[in-house]
């Protein structure tokens, strides 16, 4: 028992966990924030401005409430609202290249965090995903692998010491919340749905197809609605999936569901017509993934760039 | 692959502290434990307290309810509904009429018009739809609904905020459409449900109809 609570102790405190994943969370939701950004740019006056349908008072109102808190709800003068937009969109940027990465995620996720509580009636689980690990991130170390933070200090003596030990102590313990929170994600998803008829009777996904808002390819929807034992098969699949996940993290069996469940929000993407929703979704599973897979394909991307580039094989 | 120095990945677990400089007084052996066990209790109450707000209600949830409101509101909120526990198993169209007085004093109103099928429209053939195709006027509308269960009367703030809100929309999506400028606006919504598979829709159409809103200036 002593043995064993002082490995925890150790895996915990000795060095910093899945540092390449945290980049790739960061660089993910920092890129993914700022497409959305940019998709939403033209209708940046309707969702968040000053003249949208959801005015600046109401949303005071919803925050006085609920204790969000908004800094575009400070003024409702037009100009403000385009700094404020065009500061989103470079902070965005900034934590997607890691510069100065710390101080830099606690404004990302203060960007995010606004944007959220400005109009939340305008929201999906996508963005409320995206909102969660804006905040988780600031604990992590993200900003330790590809960034420009990484490139800036390499070559200088590992930081050690009492500031060091609590910055791998609290993101060690800031991934542990991502992944548990992706776990009770899929498992309240999965949960809810069992609870839900259509999904009993194996017909729920023929309504996601039937419904306006989420059929973008008509065409593709009615084909596939036309397969009722498929559909029945892909329904039970993504509850048992959604349900067993959790379960399935201390074996092999992950990675399986993993590229079920991606495969799943890849179908979302194109079918449903929610590829942001599923992108934040996809990312999230990242979290998962070993530092041998993404040092894996660094290599291999670093290695088909040379010899593409040069012909030259390596090494 | 050789890593650069400064990556911690190799690097020794035992080699700790600041030693070039000359022992500075050592913090008490008992620093370093109880940051770790803090920050271990910290990251267990959090994933406690979500994992019970996202629960359905039980007798736990219950009596967390204090410190679930407390620390899980509202920045750690969460909702995991999307198509559970059932998808939307309903069409619905949303249209909108305005009113407004006549030089000689009458009631005038023009015809309803779609506001919803905009975003049908919106969606169709586009790969990345806006959130103002995809959930603007469809969360209006179920906020709406889901504060008004009984009638029309708001009988909170909340509802009121929702209201107002679905009043501003339709006054935006009518607005280009009307025949004339208008005072009041009002809205009506007819839901049809999806056929099961292979069958013929089971139920009429249902049509709710609003009430007569006035129109604000500034939308409050």
């Amino acid at each position: 028992m002593a043995t064993e609570l002082k490995a925890a102790y150790r895996l915990l405190t000795e060095r910093p966990l899945s540092l390449y994943a945290a980049a790739v969370l960061r660089i993910g939701y920092g890129l993914l924030y700022f497409v959305m950004l940019a998709r939403e740019f033209p209708h940046r006056h309707e969702i968040w401005g000053p003249q949208s349908p959801w005015t600046p008072d109401l949303a005071r109102q919803m925050s006085a409430d609920s204790g969000w808190f908004t800094f575009l709800t400070l003024s409702d003068g037009r100009a403000y609202f385009e700094i404020c937009y065009a500061l989103a969109l470079v902070i965005a940027v900034l934590f997607l290249l890691g510069w100065r990465t710390r101080a830099v995620s606690i404004l990302f996720a203060l960007v995010v965090v606004a944007f959220y509580g400005r109009n939340v009636l305008i929201t999906d689980g996508g963005d409320n995903l995206t909102v969660l690990m804006a905040i988780y991130l600031c604990g992590t170390a993200c900003g330790r692998r590809w960034s420009l933070d990484a490139r800036r200090t390499r070559g200088r003596p590992e930081q050690t010491g009492t500031r060091q030990f609590a910055v791998t102590a609290v993101h060690n313990c800031a991934m542990l919340i991502i992944m548990a929170q992706m776990c009770i994600l899929y498992g309240a998803a999965g949960l809810y749905k069992v609870q839900g008829g259509l999904w009993e009777n194996g017909t729920a996904l023929h309504y996601v197809l039937n419904s306006d808002l989420f059929r973008p390819w008509p065409a593709l929807s009615d084909f596939m609605d036309g397969h009722h034992v498929l559909l029945a098969i892909a329904g039970y699949v993504t509850v048992l999936v959604q349900v067993a996940f959790p379960f399935s993290l201390f074996s092999k069996l992950k990675y399986v569901l993993l590229v079920i469940l991606i495969g799943m929000h890849l179908g979302i993407a194109v079918l449903v017509g929610l590829p942001m929703f599923s992108a934040v979704m996809i990312l999230g599973d990242a979290v998962f993934l070993p530092d041998r897979f993404f040092r894996f394909l660094a290599r291999e991307v670093k290695a088909r760039a040379i010899t593409g580039n040069r012909a030259v094989p390596v090494r | 692959m050789r890593q650069p120095i400064g990556d911690v990945d190799h690097i020794e677990p035992e080699v700790a502290d600041d030693a070039a400089a000359p022992e500075p007084p050592r913090p008490p052996q008992v620093a370093r434990p109880a940051f770790v066990v803090i920050c271990l209790a910290v990251t267990l109450v959090h994933l406690v307290l979500v994992f019970f707000f996202v629960a359905p209600a039980n007798p736990i949830s219950q009596r967390l309810n204090g410190p679930i409101q407390a620390w899980v509101s509202p920045y750690f909120e969460q909702n995991w509904l999307l198509f559970a526990p059932n998808p939307e198993s309903n069409k619905t169209q949303i249209l909108a009429r305005t009113g407004w007085t006549t030089a000689t004093g009458d009631h005038a109103t023009s015809d309803w018009f779609d506001i919803s099928a905009v975003d049908k429209a919106g969606t169709r053939h586009n790969p990345y739809p806006s959130h103002t195709t995809q959930n603007m006027l469809r969360r209006a509308w179920s906020a709406y609904q889901s504060s008004h269960p009984d009638g029309d009367e708001s009988t909170s703030d909340g509802a009121l905020l929702r209201a107002k809100y679905l009043r501003n929309l339709a006054v935006q999506r009518v607005t280009p459409h009307s025949p004339h400028a208008f005072e009041v606006v009002q809205v009506k919504v007819v839901t049809e449900p999806i056929a099961p598979p292979g069958q013929s829709p089971s139920n009429e159409p249902y049509t709710r109809v609003l009430p007569w809103w006035t129109v604000t200036t500034d939308g409050n």
